[in-house]
């Protein structure tokens, strides 16, 4: 059986208790922003992402949180916190969220050997943060995708 | 990234600038706030625009009265960013490189192109804040030291220098004191008035602020709902 390791463990391991002890083997329907058709670089974690740079500040923008994948718990979550992120921002800033973020949604059905996750946080759209393990590749696994915008533009939300 | 205009002989020193926290951060800073630790000043990092190699930002100054009402919802981040007291925009492009805000120079904008302004529904969201407390302890803070400057300034009958755009938001535009006496009666009347507001530090009714022209034309209303609705 493969050895389960997270992936980017060079830079966890640069925290103190990263991650945190809270993080458990789920068995989970996750919701995330992706591009369609879905890659790998869908799911790169934010602090890895070389272009765009990540957006810091200091230090302690290098978090141990940003080194997972954001997911939600419910389609309407997700469609609610994207559209809420993408109506905070200004005009250019939000087809550069589409650049970044993709369009669609993919539905995935997250297992225990697929990583580990913390409770989905309600106050937070049901946001919540996926380490995966190393052997890995959640863009391969079986999932179905939601597009975030109807063609007139407007926010998919039924 | 938009092509700006600025001043290359103008940086801001932000040597001095401190952390407070966020006050809007997915995935990332959005929206921060720093203390300048010699004024006090508080100064917002407004992240405006990126490319491939760099993240773009606003920085600007606001008063600690018109972030706690933000904080409260009753402005917007537009009103917020049209109440800082002077018209001074700095900006800062901040690679990534594991520097710090602080190596990159801002510089001053000689304009500010129309597409950085910010959004007039974009409402503070404390779900998105990252150290509420700390946000609000430091402007409170700051209001009490600038609660203090002004009676500092009453009881010596002296200018204390950050008072003076203090002064100029209520009175904008000041070109002449006509009648210094009267002048400083109305400052003293402003001056009460902001010191019983801040004595209810947690409930402010901003009664002077709002008597002011320059607000009186932004219509303080209940925020609309929007996706971005306060919480």
């Amino acid at each position: 059986m493969t050895e389960k390791k997270l992936k980017y463990l060079q830079y966890l391991k640069n925290f103190e208790k990263c991650p945190s002890a809270d993080f458990i083997e789920v068995e989970r329907e996750a919701y995330r922003w992706t591009n369609n058709p879905v890659s790998a670089n869908d799911f790169i974690p934010v602090n890895i992402m070389s272009e765009p740079p990540p957006r810091m500040l200091d230090d302690s923008d290098k978090m141990c949180m940003a080194y997972g994948l954001s997911m939600f718990n419910s389609l309407i979550n997700s469609l609610k916190k994207y559209e809420k992120e993408y109506k905070k921002r200004r005009q250019h800033q939000r087809e550069q969220f589409i650049q970044d973020k993709g369009n669609h949604i993919l539905q995935i059905k997250l297992t225990k050997n697929d990583g580990i996750a913390d409770e989905p946080n309600e106050d937070k759209f049901g946001h919540f943060t996926f380490y995966e393990y190393s052997h890995i590749s959640l863009e391969h696994k079986n999932s179905s995708s939601h597009n975030i915008f109807k063609d007139n533009g407007e926010f998919n939300i039924q | 990234m938009e092509n700006l205009t600025f001043n290359k002989n103008k940086v801001l020193d932000t040597s001095t600038f401190v952390r407070v926290g966020d006050l809007s951060n997915f995935e990332g800073p959005l929206l921060s706030l720093f203390e300048e630790s010699k004024s006090g000043h508080l100064y917002l990092f407004d992240w405006v625009d990126r490319d491939q190699k760099s993240n773009r930002w606003l920085i600007y100054r606001v008063l600690p009265q018109y972030l706690l009402q933000f904080l409260r919802c009753e402005i917007s981040h537009l009103e917020l960013f049209e109440a800082k007291p002077n018209r001074i925009v700095f900006f800062t492009d901040i690679e990534s490189n594991n520097n710090l805000f602080n190596y990159f120079d801002s510089f001053e904008l000689l304009s500010l192109v129309p597409n950085y302004y910010p959004n007039n529904d974009n409402f503070f969201d404390k779900n998105e804040c990252n150290s509420f407390e700390k946000i609000k302890s430091v402007i409170l803070d700051s209001l009490y030291r600038q609660k203090n400057e002004n009676e500092y300034s009453i009881d010596y009958g002296m200018e204390v220098s950050k008072s003076t755009e203090y002064k100029a938001i209520f009175f904008n535009p000041i070109e002449k004191i006509p009648n210094p006496n009267s002048f400083y009666k109305s400052t003293l009347k402003v001056i009460s008035l902001e010191i019983q507001s801040i004595s209810q530090l947690n409930n402010i009714q901003n009664r002077v602020f709002k008597q002011h022209s320059m607000l009186k034309k932004q219509e303080f209303k209940k925020p609309k709902q929007y996706a971005n609705q306060c919480s």
